[in-house]
């Protein structure tokens, strides 16, 4: 299981005790972070160096986001940074999880509507540890290949038998190869 | 054409004039805004100082709605939040031009790093120059609604296809070429 986590660069130093916090309940769920971005951002900070080139730090992170089965970002400074990374975990179907220690009671994200996103405050690290093993618990996927029950009407498990004979294939693979095919369909357009 | 603008309603005092000069650019450039909330925003957040009672799930959607009608986005990025940023993306997701202005030098933030090529994103630091970037985005963006000339070549075969079929059903080249990017794009859509 992968995670990408996002913060904002700016305050890192207030953050990065709570981010810590997350990343060890990550771990604890035998789940890896898609990039561990953290020691660097704190490097930069202490060294007072800049990201070198942010095209590239975009790309990675957008490229992290893609690669990550679900999506936290600690939105306490509530920045550009964590709404346009949160837009595009939503595009690409992650589920979110946005934790702040800022009150969120009269903020816009109050106002997004997606299944797909949870939005909590927290006001210390034991909270803040409860939210994230929950949400991850709720959206966990284990990698082993998951059993999967369908009714099919009469005529499409008449098509299926047509089909595994004509092609020697069981009607499992015609299944899966079809649905692949969708997929990737959809991915190069 | 329609235009979508999107801002922070926090320290809208401190944006007002500059929020106004974009409206009233949008406005001077035969545009309109697809959905007009300063107004309201100004009254609330301003006037009344109430912050409480808002309706964020509406004003979300409402805005949603009002991308996915408009031509263009355009941005005040000024306060760098949250929502500006998750707007920014959801244009771009919905292939939206999208101009981000902003007063704060972007230089050492993530925005700088955004490569979009529907994006354009400068800094401004008076009325008069923000007026001059918004005209030009306008500009460079707008689209005559009247019919637009296309012209592109064609090779033998695709000549002799569209030959045929105009045979066949009566109709000109053109009229078949458009019904077939409209069956595609309605396959699509379905």
């Amino acid at each position: 299981m992968i995670i990408h986590l996002a913060a904002s660069l700016r305050n890192i130093d207030e953050d990065e005790h709570y981010l810590r916090r997350i990343i060890e309940v990550i771990h604890d769920h035998g789940a890896v972070l898609a990039d561990e971005w953290l020691d660097a951002a704190i490097t930069r900070l202490t060294e007072e160096i800049s990201v070198a080139d942010w095209t590239l730090f975009v790309q990675k992170t957008l490229d992290a986001i893609k690669s990550a089965d679900m999506v936290i970002i600690d939105a306490s400074n509530y920045t550009f940074g964590q709404g346009y990374q949160m837009a595009a975990a939503l595009e690409y179907q992650k589920p979110v999880l946005v934790v702040s220690r800022d009150d969120l009671k009269y903020r816009y994200i109050t106002g997004f509507t997606s299944s797909l996103l949870t939005y909590k405050t927290y006001t210390n690290e034991t909270e803040l540890i409860k939210l994230v093993a929950s949400f991850l618990k709720k959206n966990i996927v284990h990698t082993k290949d998951l059993r999967f029950n369908i009714f099919l009407t009469r005529r499409i498990s008449n098509y299926l038998d047509e089909k595994s004979l004509y092609s020697g294939a069981n009607r499992s693979a015609i299944v899966r190869e079809l649905i692949k095919k969708r997929s990737r369909n959809r991915e190069t357009k | 054409m329609l235009i979508h603008l999107t801002s922070s309603a926090r320290n809208l005092e401190e944006d007002l004039p500059f929020l106004r000069t974009i409206v009233e650019t949008i406005h001077d450039n035969d545009a309109i805004l697809s959905r007009d909330w300063l107004g309201a925003a100004y009254n609330r957040v301003v006037k009344n100082k109430n912050y409480s009672k808002v309706d964020w799930e509406a004003i979300y959607e409402e805005s949603c709605d009002a991308i996915l009608r408009s031509d263009l986005v355009i941005i005040e990025a000024s306060q760098y939040s949250f929502q500006q940023g998750f707007f920014a993306s959801f244009a771009l997701a919905n292939k939206k031009p999208t101009l981000l202005v902003t007063r704060s030098n972007i230089k050492n933030r993530s925005l700088s790093g955004i490569k979009h090529k529907l994006l354009i994103t400068r800094e401004y630091t008076s009325q008069d120059d923000l007026q001059k970037i918004v005209k030009k985005f306008i500009k460079d963006n707008a689209v005559s609604t009247k019919d637009l000339r296309f012209n592109f070549f064609i090779d033998r075969e695709i000549y002799n296809y569209l030959r045929e079929v105009s045979y066949e059903t009566g109709k000109n080249k053109s009229e078949i070429i458009r019904d077939l990017l409209e069956e595609e794009i309605e396959r699509e859509g379905s």
